[in-house]
């Protein structure tokens, strides 16, 4: 039977490093579920790979990003978006993605098979759903707590910010000071009315409140973190998360959809 | 003449992917040689985003001249004084990790950084480090031995030495 066939300490490797086709890679869960000293191997170069992760943070970086340009300025808004950088990204998602399905294959597989018998559980476990779900809730949350800010704060119609815009330099600079966001980011046919520092988690996010040209609010939260793209639709108002140069960012509004996509795009939200 | 090359493509990646670059870089030197590891970054940078007719992703290029970079730098100066002053870190697990590393012969250590911590698949691997595909995976395996010796305290040199019970 296929799940008992051979399996190489190389293809080990291949199976953390997220190298092997689907087929392989389900292959050595199974072969692992049966093999529970190549199965710590395993575990143990992951844990390397975590430890290596951990020991060589990312630095900051130090220039400020093209991304974003300071309200005053006329300089195009625009997010250097190039195929090698995609392409890059794409690698490190479907690694990332693919050795969180091993993982979860691997578990499926070892309860499974003291129940059921390792053949018939390994066509179960080949559904990655509960990956994408997992993946998927905490930028979501994020996206929600943007939604949720602006409530609270756009419809305010006294004080919807505690800084307003009048000196931009001075707003950017405050804020900057309490949440670590080195430019404010300008929408295109928006004014900025002004910010605010909310909690998040231990830390301080920036909270940003523009007004279209056509007159509705929406509201940019930013928070550093890395959750990557997200959304949250609720009550008439919906919000896109992504993920920037170290920095969350969700755009929040009582919008249609697509315009609201659109806006997030043009902030540098990956489509 | 800096307008004109922030407009290519070229270096609007490698603008982007410049902090992992550098986290390689500084990984690759050794934990107390930021210094030197921004330096190299910058010289590879600057090649590569110069050289935009060149085929291949100039991401991967730009990796490989840091690995060439600092192969070039290793040889001249012997063995890279920095790795043995790794100095006291909050986190005692990880700061062993990086220790161990930096003591990692440099094509192990390079091979390992490339793909546990940059994230490249063993084809790229193998095009940055200018190696065939086997080289990078026995490279990786003897990484990861060490390693594994180190942390459970047998000897790296010692073979197939193996906990039985």
């Amino acid at each position: 039977m296929n799940g008992a066939s051979r399996v190489s300490e190389a293809e080990l490797h291949a199976f953390v490093d997220g190298q092997l086709s689907d087929e392989r890679a389900l292959a050595v869960a199974v072969w692992l579920a049966e093999h529970p000293r190549d199965g710590m191997k395993v575990d143990g170069w992951r844990a390397q790979n975590d430890a290596i992760q951990r020991a060589f943070p990312t630095p900051a970086r130090e220039r400020m990003t093209l991304a974003f340009r300071a309200p005053e300025s006329d300089a195009p808004l625009t997010m250097p978006a190039t195929p090698a950088i995609e392409d890059y990204r794409a690698r490190r998602r479907r690694r990332h993605t693919l050795s969180l399905a091993a993982a979860f294959a691997i578990g499926a597989l070892v309860a499974g098979a003291m129940a059921l018998g390792v053949r018939r559980v390994a066509v179960h476990s080949a559904s990655t759903e509960p990956v994408f779900a997992e993946v998927a809730t905490a930028a979501d949350e994020f996206a929600r707590r943007a939604v949720e800010a602006w409530q609270t704060y756009a419809q305010d119609p006294l004080h919807p910010v505690e800084v307003d815009a009048s000196d931009p330099a001075g707003l950017a600079k405050w804020l900057r000071e309490r949440t670590g966001l080195l430019r404010l980011p300008a929408i295109p046919e928006a004014r900025l009315i002004g910010g605010r520092v909310l909690p998040a988690h231990g830390e301080n996010a920036a909270f940003l409140l523009y007004r279209l040209a056509s007159g509705e609010f929406v509201a940019l939260l930013a928070e550093p973190g890395a959750r990557n793209p997200g959304a949250f639709a609720g009550a008439g108002v919906s919000a896109r998360a992504w993920s920037a140069d170290g920095f969350d960012y969700a755009l929040a509004g009582a919008l249609p959809e697509r315009r609201l996509e659109s806006i997030a795009a043009g902030l540098g939200r990956p489509l | 003449m800096s307008e004109e090359r922030k407009s290519s493509p070229h270096s609007e990646a490698l603008h982007e992917a410049a902090p992992e670059l550098r986290r390689f870089a500084r990984a690759l030197v050794g934990p107390v040689a930021t210094r030197t590891a921004d330096a190299l970054v910058q010289t590879a940078t600057a090649r590569i985003a110069t050289s935009d007719r060149l085929p291949g992703d100039p991401l991967e290029r730009a990796f490989g001249e840091v690995v060439r970079l600092n192969r070039r730098r290793v040889r001249e100066r012997g063995r890279a004084p920095e790795a043995q002053e790794g100095g006291a870190d909050p986190d005692r697990r990880d700061a062993s990790i990086a220790a161990q590393m930096s003591t990692m012969p440099l094509d192990e250590r390079e091979t390992l950084l490339v793909i546990a911590l940059s994230g490249f698949g063993y084809e790229a691997a193998g095009r940055i480090l200018d190696l065939p595909m086997s080289s990078v995976v026995s490279r990786l395996m003897r990484a990861r031995v060490r390693l594994e010796g180190a942390q459970t305290g047998v000897a790296p040199r010692s073979g197939h030495l193996r906990v039985v019970k």
